[in-house]
This record gives C-alpha cells, structure tokens and sequence, in this order.
C-alpha cells in the first residue's frame, strides 16, 4: 500500500490548518511526523488515515481514491493508532488486540487461525504475551500502550500510522517502543508517528516529516531534516549536538527570540 | 476473577433458563387449572376452555414476555455499547417514555382500531423521536451527566404529554390507564399483540445485532472503529431503527417496563469478558428471564389486582442504577 | 381558587335571605345534581326548567339514559366553584362521590340530598321515594316505581334448581359481586350469578382466565360497541372473550341500565329475563 497525498488544504474556523501539503508514504520505512504544536500533524495523519476528508487536494491509497477503494479494505491495509486512545470496558489485553482483525472477518465468520496466528505474533512483537489475561484497565502506561500498538499490529497493515505514540511513556519504554516501531517497519510494515522527541526521531526514523504552519518545511533522512536552519525556524530553538558511539544525537538546548526565528524563515 | 463460560454454554443456559421460566409462566395463574389436560386438548384440537385460556391467555402472556424481555435487554447492551456508557438505557433516557406516548396517541385517537399496525407504529415514532433526539445530545459524547438529565428532561416531558393525551381522550377509562402505560403490564394480553409486534420485533433485533461488531469496535473509540473499517453514521442509523421496531413494538402492547435494560447488561458483562458485540443476545436473553419471572412475581404476590410489571423491576433495578452511579461516580471524578 | 370562594362567600352572604333560597314549602326551582344517578333520577321527576345543572356524564348517550333531556341542561364537573354561582335552593350529591363540593354546599345552608347505592330493587323504590318527596313531587315518584314495580313483577320466574349460571363481564374485568344491585337484578331475572362461587370475586376485578374457567352458561358484556377506546374496554374485545362469547350465550347489556338505580333497572332485568328463559325453555 503506498499513500500519495496531494496539495491537501484543510480549514478550521476559517484558519489553515493544513495548506499544500503534498507527500509519498511507502512500507518498509519508519516515518517520523515532527513540528511544533499545533502545526498540523494530528490533521495530517487523520486526513492520511481516511478519518477526514480534506478542503482540497487528494489522498489515493495505490492511487485509488477512499471512495473507490472502500473504508473496509483501506482498514486492512492501513492502522491507525490515535493519541492517549481510549478503552472504555474492561477488556482483556488479548480481546483488545483481537480488535485489530476486525477488518479482516466477516460478517458472520468466527475467529479463524489466521486471525489467532496474528494475534500472538503482535503480542510477541510487543513483548505483550504475560499481559493477555489482564484487563486493560488494570495495566501501566507502557504496557497499555504495548498492547494498543499490538492491536494496531495484529491487523498486519502495510501502513501503521501512529498519533503520538510515545509521548505517555517513561525514558525507559519510549526507547523500547521506538525500538519495536524500527523493527516493525524493517518487518515490512510501514510507520509513520507523530513525535514530539527530538532526539527519539532523530535516532530511530528512516525519514522524518518536518511540518510548521501547516506546510511541509523538509521532507527527507534525518540529517537533512533537523539542521539548525530548520529548527530554529520551524520551532525557534537551537540545539546541542554530539555524537555517542558515531551515531549522532540532538538536544533542544536553548529558545531563539521571535525576531530571529523570523529572518531565519526568510 | 470471575469463572469464565463458555459463550456458548452461556447462550444455551440463558436460552433454558428463559424456556424454563416461559413454562413456569404459562404453568402460573389464578383459576384452578389442568395444565396438562389444557396441553393434551389444545394439542387434540379440543376446543375446552382450559385449551382456550391456554391458547388465548397463557402462553401469549409468556411469549409476549420473552419477546418484550429480550427486546429490553438487547437494546439496552446495544445502546450502552454505542454510547460507552453502562447507565444507557431505554428506560432512562426515555425512549420507552417516548414509545408510550406514541402509542398512547395512537390507541386512545382510535387509529389503531382501525389499522392494527398503527399501535406499534406510533410506539416506534415515539421511540425513534427519542433516540433521534438522544443522538443531537450525545453528539460530543455521553457523559453520564448528559445521559441522566437528558433523559429526565425527554421522561418529563413524554409523561406529561402522556398524562394530557389520557386526559384529553374521550373515554373516562383512560384517565386511570396512564399507570399501565409508564410501568407496563402482561395482564390479559392475547396472541394478537403478539401477531402484532413479532415481525417488527425481529426486524429490530436483527438490525441491532447487525451492529455486533461496530460496538466491539467502539470499544477503542470512535476515531479508532472508523479507522477498522466501520461506519458510525450506519451504525447509528441501524441502532436507531433497531431500537425503534424492538422497544416502540414492546411499550405499544405491554407499556413501559424500566430497568430491564439497565439490569440486564450489567449482570451479564462480567460473563462476556465485557465484550459489547457479544453482551448483545445474552443481554436479550436475560431481559427475557427478568421479565419472566418479574411477570410470574406478580402473579404469585397476594396483591390483587396484580402489581403492574414495573413496579417490581424498578424495586429490583432502582438500587442497581443507585449502585452503579455511586461507582460511575468513583471512576470519574 | 382560595381568594374566589372568598368571594363568593362575601357575595352570598349579601344574598342571603334572597328568593332563590326557597322556604321549606315551596317546591324547589333551583337544583342541582352532583351525581349521574341523580340526574337520571331527577330528570324522571320534575320539570327540566327547575334543574339548574347536571353532571357532564349525564350528556353521554352511552353513559346516561336521559342524555337528551338533560342535552339543554348546563353541565357541572363536581366543582363548587360551579355551583355556588348557581345559587341552588336545593343540592342532590352521591354519598360516596364529589364529597368535598357537597360539603362546602352543606356549610353554605344548601339544602343537600344524599343518595345512597341501593343493593336491592326494594331499595331503588325507597331512594325514589325519597327524592321524589325532596322534590315536592311524591305523586310522580310513587307513578314511576309503580311503574318499574309492575315491570318486574311481569318477570316470569325460573325454577330456583334450573337457574342457568351468569357472569357480568365490564370493562378493566370488573364483575358484579354479590350484594350489588346488578346481582340482585339477575337474582330476580332467574340467574345464579358466577361471581358468588369465585374466590377473588370480593376484589372486583378479576383476571380473565378466571372468568373463562368459571364456567358460566351465561356471559352477560357490558358493551358500549361505539365507545372511544380505552384499555378497559379493550380487554372485553380480548379473542379469548370473543371465542368464549361463540360457544355459550352472551346478552349484550348497556352499561347505562344498570348502572345507577332506576325504573331503567326494570329494563335491564327483563333483558337478562329473557335470555334465562330462553335458555331454560
């Protein structure tokens, strides 16, 4: 499944919320959505997921637009995971996940092998297996979100995308869960997260989304994304930077004043 | 932990246990009475007067009341599963209030003397109206707050209409008849209102059931249900439609029975691993055995003429919903 | 409503001593009824000028057998804030009915007959006569229970050990119980009625099931065919009423005729007179 996105517009209040936005999204890499708040990111990834349709522009899935592909087949080919998502009865960890093949069966058809196979491969992905039993309720932030994202994976999409996926959790199960969305993508399956972290993004993404005002500022590796120009300008920061075993690191570091951001934009 | 059944056991249990007690009903009653020389007769094709109160009498006030409980009890799983919330109701957020009006306005103008349908019909206009309206309310989410108040404000006003058209009615009888139609009654109810609600009764049930797997998919929200591929403005119409036929038919011939649809899915929750899509029929089932044996309490209690149906589900489901709003309360605070 | 009886009391204190408030010789002019049986009764004994109001039942065909006298007649609903302003010389009120009206009449020196609910014929002819007296009309009341007297001593009689066996069927289930005037009227008919034998008869209503089972030779409906609807009445349409109304004899009596005592009372026994004999011959 590739999502090709087409100058998309959307309006709030008479306010742009998103203007021009034109994007490819291919499986096999690990996409990060970055920006400052209020940039359009969330607006983005649910006009991407099909959950909003956009003032202007298109969005095809392998060129074939919702209309036409169906919101049932686009559900198995695309995941969406939103932000702090809600379960409002307490299920077990396993029956949540099991959720996720909801696209898959049918109207009558009952729990196939397939569906059970799928089932625990996510819960083995997300290290989720002692937790099946549980009530949803009852569990950490990190393990919720373990087994949200095994949901969104028991649905096996070519795309996952991801609102803010990491944002609720501690240092300690933020880097594990980036690191079960890299291995995710390298399995095959496309992620795309909105992501607040800068130094998360720019350690464990393939590409990395840089949005402000509702336009894309860069598009590209992360290198070429979170340079200073583009910082300062998209968040009015400047960084810190270094490297630990090679691999390069980011700090937000200090605020820039507004006149500065400006001339930088410009 | 709570034991787990089986869903299939559990199914077929509900399902014995609501025959046992539709036996029990059609066994229950005042006159002295041959059951089984009823059953041997009706079966002969012996038109005896046992065979006559079994066929015209007894075992209609026994269907009436499995299809009347089943059709509580399942909307009432459906509409707490689509809001998300476990106070959802019929009963409390007046759409059976509404239903009876409807029916009220039909039967007492005459309509439905003269067009059978037109009682269900305006039950499930009433009904529909209601949920319509629950709809506009609940659209920025139901929050028990909104739940009860809407619904006080929709009971009020569906009682106060109800009460007027009783007294606007032309027969002096139908100013006392109001109780009937806000607490419900199986009394001398006959195989025509059966014929009458069964049709569109199933129509609404398959409608709701129809609507299993959306609710299961509510679970995680409603950005998340649409993003597995499911439609919620064709859920809220089926639920709405479904909702209209079952419990607008129900209220039109038996009134409005409270609580059955509170009582119900919260019993049989914890049994389904709270797993809205299959709370559905064991839901239903279990608003059957209330109803049952709420009908067959009625019959046994020496109170004569008998209590009227809702009073003993209201004793039994008032403190429930007394219960379940203290905790509701406890985890949002 | 408190502030409007005061007024009124202001106001008819001004009156007091007026014509309108009749002497104990003179016939009374002004009266008004405060119970369906008593415009029944009243209608039958004076002149419908000197009645000043009847209840609105009484306007009901079907409820009442004087509707069209009393069609000219201004309705009452009970209310006293009605019938003060009618400045009534004499009341007639149920005994058991529209008490607090009565009683705010009767502290306003209204003179206020009651009438009781006869059980017995016997009954019906003294409650007659008392009101006929009441009236100034005691030669029209003694003619009207010579009248229904007559009536139902033309009965023929059935012998006591043919009696077929009867149950009155009314709207909402209820039945005739015994020491009704309805069980007296088909006693003096030639029927036995149900109700006797049956164990919840003391309740009134009884379930229908009950009724069927009794085993009745005789279902006598009090039907009112052309009647709006009501659930009360709905259960005397109820198919198991319907099947049991094609295998044993059902007499059809109005509700109106047996109802409130009166000569009418004569009608509805030489109905069910008819059908016992019939049934006997």
């Amino acid at each position: 499944m590739r999502i090709d996105a087409h100058d998309i517009a959307v309006n709030a209040g008479g306010r742009p919320l998103l203007a021009g936005v034109t994007l490819s999204l291919r499986p096999g890499a690990f996409t990060g959505l970055i920006g400052p708040n209020g940039a359009g990111k969330s607006t983005l990834l649910r006009v991407l997921a099909g959950l909003s349709a956009p003032a202007a522009g298109t969005v095809t899935y392998d060129g074939a637009p919702l209309s036409r592909l169906g919101r049932r087949r686009l559900a198995r080919a695309v995941a969406y995971l939103p932000q702090d998502g809600p379960v409002h009865w307490p299920l077990t960890a396993e029956a949540v996940v099991m959720l996720g093949r909801l696209p898959h069966r049918g109207l009558m058809g009952g729990v196939t092998d397939a569906d059970r196979t799928a089932v625990e491969r996510a819960l083995t992905i997300t290290d989720a297996r002692h937790l099946r039993h549980r009530i949803v309720g009852t569990l950490s932030g990190g393990e919720r979100m373990r087994v949200l994202l095994a949901r969104a994976l028991a649905t096996e999409p070519a795309l996952l995308l991801a609102d803010e996926p990491v944002s609720a959790l501690d240092p300690r199960h933020q880097l594990a869960a980036m690191a079960l969305l890299r291995a995710s993508a390298r399995g095959g399956t496309g992620v795309v997260a909105v992501l607040h972290d800068l130094t998360l993004a720019a350690r464990f993404c393939d590409r990395l989304i840089l949005l402000a005002d509702g336009r894309v500022r860069a598009d590209g590796p992360p290198a070429a994304v979170l340079t200073d120009p583009l910082l300062a300008g998209a968040y009015g920061i400047a960084v810190h930077r270094g490297t630990v075993d090679g691999a390069p690191y980011l700090l937000p570091w200090a605020t820039l004043p507004p006149l500065a951001e400006k001339e930088t934009v410009r | 932990m709570i034991p787990r059944i089986p869903y299939p056991a559990l199914v077929a249990g509900l399902a014995a246990l609501a025959a046992v007690l539709c036996l029990a009903s059609v066994a229950v009653g005042y006159a002295p009475f041959d059951l089984t020389a009823a059953v041997d007769d009706w079966l002969a094709g012996r038109a005896t007067l046992p065979a006559l109160v079994l066929a015209e009498l007894r075992v209609p006030r026994a269907v009436l009341g499995l299809l009347v409980g089943f059709s509580l009890g399942l909307t009432g799983a459906a509409m707490q599963g689509w809001l998300r919330n476990p106070l959802a109701e019929p009963g409390i957020v007046g759409v059976s209030s509404a239903a009876a009006l409807g029916s009220v306005a039909a039967f007492y103008s005459g309509l439905s003397a003269t067009i059978g349908l037109a009682l269900p019909l305006g039950g499930m206009a009433g009904a529909a109206s209601a949920a319509l309206l629950l709809t506009v309310m609940a659209a920025r989410g139901a929050g028990t707050t909104t739940l009860i108040i809407g619904g006080i404000a929709v009971n009020s006003l569906a009682g106060a209409l109800t009460a007027l058209a009783l007294n606007l009615a032309p027969n002096p009888y139908a100013a006392l008849e109001i109780m009937f139609w806000l607490m419900g009654s199986l009394t001398d109810r006959g195989g025509d209102q059966v014929m009458l609600v069964l049709a569109p009764m199933l129509a609404g049930w398959i409608l709701i059931l129809s609507g299993a797997r959306a609710l299961d998919a509510l679970t995680l929200g409603e950005e998340a249900a649409r993003s597995l591929g499911f439609s919620l403005t064709g859920l809220r119409g089926r639920l709405i439609a479904g909702a209209a036929l079952a419990v607008g038919s129900a209220v039109s011939v038996t009134g409005a029975v409270g609580f059955v649809g509170l009582v119900a899915p919260h019993l049989m929750r914890p049994l389904v691993g709270a797993r809205p899509g299959r709370l559905l029929v064991v839901s239903g089932l279990a608003g059957a055995v209330l109803i049952l044996a709420a009908d067959i309490a009625v019959r046994l209690l020496p109170t004569r003429p008998e209590l009227k149906l809702g009073v003993v589900t209201a004793l039994v489901g008032a403190p429930f919903l007394i219960a379940l709003t203290i905790r509701l309360q406890r985890e949002e605070p | 409503m408190t502030g409007r009886i005061a007024w009124f009391l202001a106001a008819l204190l001004l009156c007091a001593g007026g014509p309108a408030w009749a002497g104990e010789n003179t016939k009374p002019q002004r009266i008004v009824s405060l119970n369906l049986c008593a415009d029944e009764l009243l209608l039958r004994l004076v002149e419908p000028q000197r009645i000043a109001s009847v209840t609105w039942l009484s306007h009901d065909p079907r409820a009442s057998t004087v509707a069209a006298q009393a069609a000219a007649i201004p309705a009452n609903r009970g209310l006293a804030d009605e019938i003060i302003p009618l400045r009534p010389d004499l009341v007639v009120a149920g005994k058991y009915t529209t008490r607090t009206a009565a009683g705010l009449l009767q502290r306003l020196n209204a003179p206020l007959v009651e009438l009781d609910v006869p059980q017995t014929p016997d009954e019906v002819a003294a409650q007659i006569r008392t009101l006929a007296q009441a009236v100034g009309e005691p030669e029209r009341g003694e003619a009207v229970i010579a009248a229904m007297t007559a009536r139902l001593d033309a009965l023929g009689s059935v012998p006591a050990d043919r009696r077929p066996t009867a149950v009155v069927l009314r709207p909402n289930g209820l039945t005739a119980g015994t020491g009704s005037l309805a069980d007296a009227l088909m006693a003096r008919a030639g029927l036995n009625n149900l109700a006797a034998r049956l164990p919840l008869a003391g309740h009134g209503a009884l379930p229908l099931e009950v009724i069927l089972l009794g085993g009745a030779d005789l279902l006598i409906v009090d039907s009112a065919p052309d009647a709006p609807p009501s659930l009360a009445q709905a259960v005397l349409h109820h198919p198991a009423v319907a099947t049991l109304a094609e295998r044993v004899r059902t007499v059809s009596l109005p509700a109106r005729l047996w109802t409130c005592a009166g000569p009418q009372n004569a009608e509805a026994a030489a109905l069910l007179a008819a059908a016992a004999q019939e049934m006997t011959r």
